[in-house]
C-alpha cells in the first residue's frame, strides 16, 4: 500500500494486487448533507446524483453508456457527511474508466434537465420513505438525537428545500465544497502503479481548491433531557423502534472498545445479549441490533427493531434493561469471545478490491494511522474489561432519545421517560 | 479459468470445491435441494421455519452453542430458504475452515426440536411476515402472484401463508426434516483459501459415514400455459401508486430462459435501460425493476414500477406495454445487445472476488443440476443474437396472458 498527495493535497492510495483482473476505485469528498445551506435540504445529494449524469461534453446517456459499455457504472452519493463515489473496472478497462472518472471529476454538466429529473426523483424518495417506517422511525431518531446540529441535515433532506433549490446551486456547491484538498481516492487491483500515479497527477492533480479553509463542525452536543418521537400509523402492523442517543465519533480513543462492547450488546448477527432476549427468548422481533454510527465530530448510537405494537412498551423496557446491564461491563468469556471474534473474523472484511479501497479512503478521511490493519489485531486482543465497560457506559449514557413509527398512539409517551 | 472440482461421496452428498479469493478466506455450506416449492396448502412455509429451527440446537450442541463457537472462530453463519433451495453457510479464516464441516454435518441429522423453541421461533417469524407486509411493493408482489399463478408452489410465498405458520407443528418439522436432509439431496460447496483436496478428504472425514437417506418422489404439479390476463387493485394509505406485471417465465437451463434474461436486461439495470429511459427519465416514475431469476420448474418474471404522485397508472401502465410491444415488434440493436452483455460478463467476473457470492452460486448451480452453468452461462448468452431476443421478448411478454397489479393510495388498510 503506498499513500500519497497529490500537488492540490488530494489524498491517494494504491494497492496493486494482481490475483484478479479487475480494478475498483473509492473517491470520497467532504460534500454531505452537513453543508446544506439553511432552507436548502438537499442540495448535497442532489448535487452528487446531478453530477454523476455527465460533463460538459457528454450528456447523460452517452455518458453512462460509456460505463455500461465496459462493464461498469460510476455512482456518486451523498452521505451525512461525505460524498462517496465509487467504481469497479474489468482490467482492460480501467484506463478508459478512469478517464471517464477524472472527466467528470474536472467538467460536470450540471445541466437544468438533468437537475429537474434529479429533483423529482429525491420527492420521489422522500414519499416512497414515508411509506417505509423504517425509515421514517430513522429520520425522527436521528433529527431528535442531531436537534440544531448540522448532523440533523439529513442526505434526503426536506420538501421544502428541494422545492427552494435553484439550478445555479449545484455549481455553486460544487465549486465550494469539491475541494481536492478535502478529497480521499483509493485505486485497489491489477494496474501498473506507476501509471496510473502519472494519469491521476495530471488528471485530478491539477483540480483547484477553492480559496479559504474548508469549514469544521462542531462537535454534536450531549441529549440531557428524555426525548419521545412518535408517528402515529394506524394502517401499518409492525411498530418501528429506534432507541439511543450521541455515540463516539470515528476518531474516539475508545474505538475499539466500544465496537467490542457493542459486540456484545447487539452488534452481531450471530449471537448478543439483545439478540439473545428480545429475539429468541421473548420472541419480539426478526432482528434486534445496536450500532455506533459515527461521524467525524460525534456518533449516534442506537437499538433498533419492529414489533407489533402491543409489544412496544415491554420491548423498549427490555432494550433500556439491557443498556443498564452492559454499562456495568462484560464477563469474562463474553470479553474473551468478543476479541475472539473481532480478531478471527478481520480477513473477512476485505474480499474483494471494492472493500478494500472503500476501507482506505474511509481511513484517510477519518485520519486514522496508515498501519491501521496491521495493529488492529494486537489493538483488540490488548482490550481488557475495563476498557469495554468505560466503553459501554459512554455509549449509552445518553441514550435517552425514543422514536417510534407506527400503530401506536401519543400514550406510548410516558415509556420514554423510564 | 474455472477451477471448479466436484466429486459425490457413496453417500450421494456431492461435494464442489474451489480454490479462489483474495485472503486467507473460506466459504463452505451446504445446500439442500428444498424450498417452498416443495411445500404444499396446509404447510406452506415449513421449509423456512426449519431452516430457522436449524439455528436451536441438535444432540450435540445446545441451543446457542453453535452460535457461540462460530462467534469465538471469528466467523460468519446463516442460512437462506429460497424456492428451490435452503443453504446453511458458514465463512472463516483459512486456518479454521473445517470447523463449518463439523456444524454442518451434525446439524444434517441430529436435529433437536424443542416444542418452546418452535413456539418462539414461530412468532420471529410472525413478526419477520409482518414486517415484510408493512412495504408495500411486497405486499402487491405477494398478492399478484397468487392470483396469477395457477398450479405451481411458486404461487405462495416462500414464508408461507399465516395460518400456516401458526399451524405447523413439531412433528411436521420433523417429518420434512427426515425426508429432506440427507446426504442424497444435498451439496457441500467449499470455495476460497483451501486445496479441492483437502476440501474432499475433510468431506468424507465428516459426512463420510452419513447414510444416504430416502428416495424423495417428487410430484410438483408444473404451471401450465396461462390463458389468460389476471388484474388485481390494492388500495392502501401510501404515497406512492405502484404498478406490477407478472410474466409466466421458461425454467432454468433453457434457451428461451437465457434469451429472457437478456431481455429483463435490455429492460431495465441500468441507467439508461429502456424502460428507465421511457419511464425514470421522463418523471412518470421513481424506482423501476425487471426481476427474473429462472427456476427449476416455469416461474414468473416481474416488472415493478413505483408510480409518481399525480401520473395515473393507466399511463405508466401505457407506457410500458409500448416499450414491450416495441421490443418484440423492432426487437434490439447489436450496440444495446453487446452492452447488455458487457454488463452481464462484468458482473459476472467482479462477483467471484467474495467466496460468499461465489459460494451462492456454485450451491444454488449444483442443487439446480449443472454446477458449471455458473460459468458456461456468460458463453450461452454470447451465442444469442438480436432475433432470439426479440423471439423471447415476443413469446413471454404477452399482454394477453399475463398477471397486472395496481397499488392505490386512499383509505384502505391491510386489515390490521
Amino acid at each position: 500500500m503506498k499513500r500519497i498527495l497529490l500537488k492540490n493535497g488530494m489524498s491517494v492510495t494504491l494497492q496493486p494486487d494482481r490475483t484478479d483482473p479487475v480494478v475498483a476505485v473509492s473517491l470520497l469528498f467532504r460534500a454531505g448533507s452537513v453543508l446544506d445551506p439553511d432552507g436548502r435540504e438537499g442540495l448535497a445529494n442532489v448535487c452528487a446524483d446531478t453530477m454523476e449524469r455527465g460533463t460538459s461534453a457528454l450528456e447523460f446517456v452517452e455518458f453512462s453508456r460509456r460505463f455500461e459499455r465496459i462493464g461498469s457504472n460510476l455512482s456518486l452519493g451523498a452521505g451525512s457527511e461525505l460524498v462517496h463515489g465509487g467504481a469497479t473496472f474489468l482490467k482492460r478497462h480501467a484506463e478508459t474508466g478512469l478517464s471517464l472518472l477524472a472527466d467528470v471529476l474536472a467538467d460536470p454538466g450540471f445541466r437544468e434537465s438533468d437537475f429537474e429529473i434529479v429533483r423529482a426523483l429525491a420527492r420521489n424518495d422522500l414519499d416512497a420513505r414515508e411509506d417505509d417506517l423504517d425509515d421514517v422511525a430513522e429520520d425522527l431518531f436521528f433529527r431528535g438525537v442531531a436537534d440544531g446540529h448540522a448532523y440533523a441535515k439529513l442526505p434526503h433532506g426536506t420538501r421544502e428545500g428541494l422545492d427552494a433549490l435553484r439550478p445555479g446551486d449545484l455549481r455553486a456547491f460544487h465549486a465550494g465544497s469539491y475541494r481536492p484538498d478535502r478529497a480521499f481516492l483509493a485505486v485497489v487491483g491489477d494496474f501498473d502503479e506507476g501509471r496510473v500515479l502519472r494519469f491521476l497527477e495530471e488528471r485530478l492533480g491539477t483540480l483547484p481548491n477553492p480559496p479559504g479553509e474548508a469549514a469544521e463542525l462542531p462537535p454534536l452536543p450531549a441529549v440531557t433531557e428524555p426525548r419521545v418521537l412518535v408517528r402515529t400509523r394506524p394502517e401499518k402492523t409492525q411498530a418501528k423502534i429506534y432507541l439511543g442517543g450521541p455515540g463516539l465519533s470515528a476518531g474516539d480513543p475508545d474505538r475499539l472498545a466500544a465496537i467490542a462492547a457493542n459486540h456484545v450488546l447487539g452488534g452481531s448477527s450471530i449471537r448478543s445479549r439483545l439478540g439473545d432476549e428480545i429475539r429468541d427468548k421473548r420472541g419480539l422481533a426478526y432482528s434486534v441490533y445496536s450500532r455506533n454510527f459515527e461521524r467525524s465530530n460525534g456518533g449516534f448510537f442506537v437499538v433498533h427493531m419492529g414489533t407489533r405494537p402491543e409489544n412496544v412498551q415491554g420491548a423498549v423496557e427490555a432494550i433500556r434493561e439491557e443498556l443498564a446491564r452492559i454499562a456495568q461491563g462484560v464477563t469474562g468469556q463474553e470479553l474473551d469471545d468478543a476479541r475472539a471474534y473481532l480478531t478471527g473474523s478481520f480477513p473477512l472484511r476485505f474480499t474483494t478490491y471494492g472493500k478494500l479501497a472503500r476501507f482506505w479512503t474511509r481511513s484517510a478521511f477519518y485520519g486514522w494511522p496508515e498501519d491501521y490493519l496491521e495493529t488492529y489485531v494486537p489493538r483488540i486482543r490488548a482490550l481488557e474489561a475495563a476498557d469495554l465497560r468505560r466503553a459501554a457506559e459512554r455509549l449509552v449514557a445518553g441514550a435517552r432519545v425514543l422514536a417510534v413509527a407506527g400503530p401506536v398512539g401519543e400514550d406510548l409517551r410516558p415509556v420514554g421517560n423510564g | 479459468m474455472s477451477a471448479v472440482e466436484r466429486r459425490t461421496l457413496d453417500n450421494g452428498l456431492t461435494v464442489v470445491a474451489e480454490r479462489r479469493g483474495l485472503g486467507p478466506v473460506v466459504f463452505a455450506g451446504v445446500v439442500y435441494r428444498v424450498g417452498s416449492r416443495d411445500e404444499r396448502p396446509g404447510l406452506t412455509g415449513i421449509s423456512h421455519l426449519l431452516e430457522h429451527m436449524m439455528f436451536k440446537g441438535t444432540r450435540k450442541y445446545a441451543k446457542g452453542e453453535v452460535a457461540a463457537l462460530v462467534e469465538r472462530n471469528g466467523g460468519e453463519l446463516n442460512a437462506f430458504t429460497s424456492e428451490d433451495v435452503t443453504m446453511y453457510y458458514e465463512v472463516f479464516a483459512a486456518d479454521r475452515w473445517e470447523l463449518a464441516l463439523e456444524i454442518e454435518s451434525e446439524r444434517m441429522v441430529n436435529l433437536a426440536v424443542d416444542e418452546a423453541e418452535l413456539e418462539s421461533e414461530r412468532q420471529v417469524i410472525l413478526e419477520e411476515r409482518a414486517m415484510y407486509l408493512d412495504i408495500p411493493a411486497i405486499e402487491l408482489a405477494e398478492e399478484l402472484t397468487a392470483a396469477a399463478v395457477r398450479e405451481s408452489p411458486y404461487r405462495w410465498p416462500i414464508i408461507g401463508w399465516e395460518a400456516d405458520i401458526a399451524a405447523i407443528t413439531r412433528a411436521d418439522v420433523l417429518e420434512h426434516y427426515g425426508r429432506y436432509y440427507a446426504p442424497g439431496n444435498a451439496a457441500l460447496v467449499v470455495v476460497g483459501d483451501v486445496e479441492p483436496g483437502e476440501v474432499f478428504a475433510a468431506a468424507e472425514r465428516r459426512f463420510g459415514s452419513i447414510p444416504g437417506g430416502p428416495e424423495i418422489e417428487r410430484r410438483v404439479p408444473r404451471e401450465p400455459e396461462w390463458t389468460r390476463t389476471t388484474r388485481i387493485e390494492l388500495v392502501r394509505q401510501t404515497q406512492l401508486p405502484q404498478l406490477q406485471i407478472l410474466f409466466r417465465a421458461p425454467e432454468i437451463g433453457t434457451r428461451d430462459s437465457e434469451a429472457l434474461f437478456l431481455v429483463a436486461n435490455v429492460l431495465s439495470g441500468t441507467k439508461t435501460s429502456r424502460l428507465d429511459l421511457a419511464l425514470v427519465e421522463t418523471n412518470k416514475a421513481g424506482d423501476l425493476q425487471v426481476q427474473f431469476h429462472p427456476k427449476a420448474d416455469p416461474s414468473t418474471m416481474l416488472v415493478a414500477v413505483e408510480g409518481q404522485p399525480g401520473v395515473p397508472l393507466e399511463e405508466v401502465e401505457g407506457i410500458l406495454w409500448e416499450e414491450l410491444a416495441r421490443l418484440a415488434r423492432d426487437g434490439v440493436t447489436e450496440e444495446e445487445l453487446d452492452r447488455a452483455l458487457n454488463q452481464v460478463e462484468a458482473h459476472h467476473l467482479f462477483a467471484l472476488q467474495s467466496p460468499s457470492n461465489r459460494g451462492f452460486l456454485l450451491g444454488w448451480h449444483e442443487a439446480h443440476g449443472d454446477v458449471a452453468y455458473a460459468d458456461t452461462i456468460v458463453g450461452r448468452l454470447r451465442e444469442l443474437n438480436a432475433v432470439d431476443v426479440q423471439a423471447a421478448a415476443g413469446r413471454w411478454l404477452d399482454r394477453g396472458r399475463c398477471g397486472v397489479a395496481r397499488l392505490l393510495p386512499g383509505a384502505g388498510g391491510n386489515g390490521a
